[in-house]
């Protein structure tokens, strides 16, 4: 985990692009996750978008 | 509830401006404001955080398409020296300081602004202008003020995309009032450069190119935009821009003129590229059997009502659809990749082109695509929770009927706090619709003034700035930048209040 994480801080496009899907895929299940009232679901996914945007706000290379 | 409504603006805000955060960063500290917010005080429950998520992401993906696209086909032509080709043509023409300043400040300035944006206009052009003798100071504040009014149909229209995705009002609605807004902008940035130059004495001398110039970029831009070919109206403007300019600049040649020679199939072949461009938009566009037969693969969801615990309803409906195959970002596609032949042929890559596009290009927009998913699922979810709402309310009971005049500012705030004026309009536009909608006012006059304040502010974004100066060698000179850049765009902004006040009160 550690190898991963120093890995993606020395490549900051890929690490965005990390950010990016996690936002970004998480969000759209969430549309069949409401459909099927699946409420594990609905939080799992939540969770990880909110995970996302704190990725984002953790500061590295620069503010 | 006011304060708390406005709280994740603010927030995005203080740390943008205040200590100088990222959008990345900025926007997903505002976005985990907005979920806490409204969940506390707005009573969300989880279905509805759910369906507002989900109806972020075709928004960002209808805007980040284009955003993407763009900055590729910009960097195709780079790569391949294209820009380096206009950059170095347009001085030759002529040797007066003022004309030269609207050639190169105002119109080439509008042109890289409709094809790219970015940022780009001040990068590229400062540098040109300190080469012909510019003051630094001046070669900053030239380009940050002539490109501004193509901003928003600029970028292959990305902040006017946003703007329709925020609202969901079609380009039927809102292209006629943008595009007058941005037009009557046009001439009042010529003005501001010609007298950034010379004051009084260059007005006096250059007022009939700079009045026929800006009727003509205008007007082409108008006419583009209301005929639904909105991403590519920054491009047509600044391109009537050139046909406008280059033969005034013969006229208003100076004393010193260069007269050097123009290779014309080098200057056709570099902007190959974009007349790909605007050849598949009109097609698409304007022919129905095309139109119709790319159009039927479609992505998108019908979402159901959402109802708050504080009972405020979203109702039902299809949420922004993507129709894929006639999206602006896959006419960009096409172009980039038709581009990248054309120069492939005529030999102007060097090895390791295709690799070097692809990399900046990555690397260039994947930081801000972070940024703006943050904060359209901020802007979402506000609105799903009536936080949007409340704010639009507070705005209508305290400014009520002065309430046309506050628009462009707030516009311009978005874009100096968020950087751009496609952010600006993702947080302000729904807001402004809904106040307009309150107060009885023309959505489409207002949110006109949301977006010409959104792009006349988003050359004092702190970002912008800082490019600026970086290119043209005043770094850490930011300070003086923006001391001489704020009165005149608070001019602007001024004059845009009082022509909104008048489009809404008076016609």
């Amino acid at each position: 985990m550690n190898k991963i994480t120093t890995f993606l801080k020395s490549h900051p496009a890929l690490y965005y692009l990390v950010v990016f899907l996690l936002m970004i895929i998480p969000a759209l299940l969430l549309f069949p996750a409401a459909e099927g009232e699946n409420q594990i679901g609905l939080i799992v996914f939540l969770g990880l978008v909110i995970l996302a945007n704190l990725a984002a706000v953790i500061p590295f290379n620069s503010k | 509830m006011f304060i708390l409504a406005v709280s994740p603006i603010l927030v995005i805000l203080i740390l943008m401006v205040g200590f100088r955060w990222k959008a990345s960063r900025a926007g997903g500290l505002g976005y985990l404001v907005a979920l806490l917010i409204s969940w506390i005080w707005f009573g969300i429950n989880l279905e509805t955080l759910a369906y507002a998520h989900a109806k972020a992401v075709f928004l960002i993906m209808d805007v980040l398409l284009i955003i993407w696209t763009a900055f590729l086909l910009y960097r195709v032509v780079a790569e391949a020296g294209g820009i380096e080709i206009l950059s170095t043509t347009l001085p030759h023409l002529t040797g007066d300081k003022g004309m030269q300043a609207l050639l190169i400040g105002w119109i080439f300035a509008s042109f890289l602004q409709g094809v790219g944006g970015f940022g780009v206009p001040t990068a590229v052009i400062a540098p040109i202008l300190v080469g012909l003798g510019f003051s630094p100071l001046n070669a900053v504040v030239i380009p940050s003020l002539g490109h501004t009014w193509a901003v928003t149909f600029g970028s292959l229209g990305a902040s006017f995309n946003a703007m329709m995705a925020a609202t969901g009002l079609g380009w039927e609605v809102l292209a006629p009032s943008a595009g007058i807004f941005l037009g009557i902008t046009g001439l009042l940035v010529g003005i501001a450069v010609a007298w950034v130059v010379g004051g009084w004495k260059t007005l006096r001398k250059l007022w009939i190119p700079i009045l026929v110039i800006a009727a003509g970029m205008s007007t082409a831009q108008y006419l583009t935009v209301t005929l639904g070919l909105w991403n590519i109206g920054g491009l047509m403007g600044g391109t009537a821009g050139l046909i406008i300019g280059i033969p005034l600049a013969w006229l208003f040649h100076g004393k010193n003129n260069s007269s050097g020679k123009i290779n014309w199939r080098e200057l056709l072949i570099s902007l190959a590229g974009y007349g790909v461009l605007v050849l598949l938009t009109l097609i698409i566009q304007l022919v129905p059997p095309v139109k119709e037969f790319l159009s039927q693969v479609k992505l998108g969801f019908t979402f159901p009502e959402t109802i708050t615990g504080n009972g405020y309803i979203v109702p039902a409906g299809p949420g922004r659809q993507l129709y894929i195959f006639r999206h602006a970002g896959m006419i960009l596609l096409v172009s980039s990749l038709a581009a990248y032949l054309i120069f492939n042929k005529a030999g102007w890559f060097k090895e390791g082109a295709l690799r070097r596009i692809v990399k900046s290009t990555g690397s260039r927009v994947i930081g801000s695509s972070v940024g703006i998913t943050s904060i359209v699922m901020m802007a979402v979810i506000m609105q799903h929770a009536g936080m949007t709402d409340t704010l639009a309310q507070g705005f209508s009971n305290t400014i009520g009927w002065f309430y046309p005049a506050v628009a462009p500012w707030l516009g311009a705030l978005g874009a100096v706090m968020t950087g751009s004026n496609a952010n600006s309009n993702l947080v302000f536009s729904a807001l402004q619709q809904r106040t307009a909608e309150i107060l009885g006012l023309p959505a489409a006059i207002i949110l006109a003034a949301q977006t010409t304040g959104g792009a006349l502010g988003s050359v004092a974004a702190p970002t912008k700035v800082i490019v600026g100066a970086s290119t043209a060698g005043m770094e850490g000179k930011e300070g003086e930048i923006l001391r001489k850049l704020l009165p005149i765009i608070c001019i602007l902004l001024l004059m845009i209040s009082l022509i909104t006040a008048l489009a809404v009160y008076l016609l």
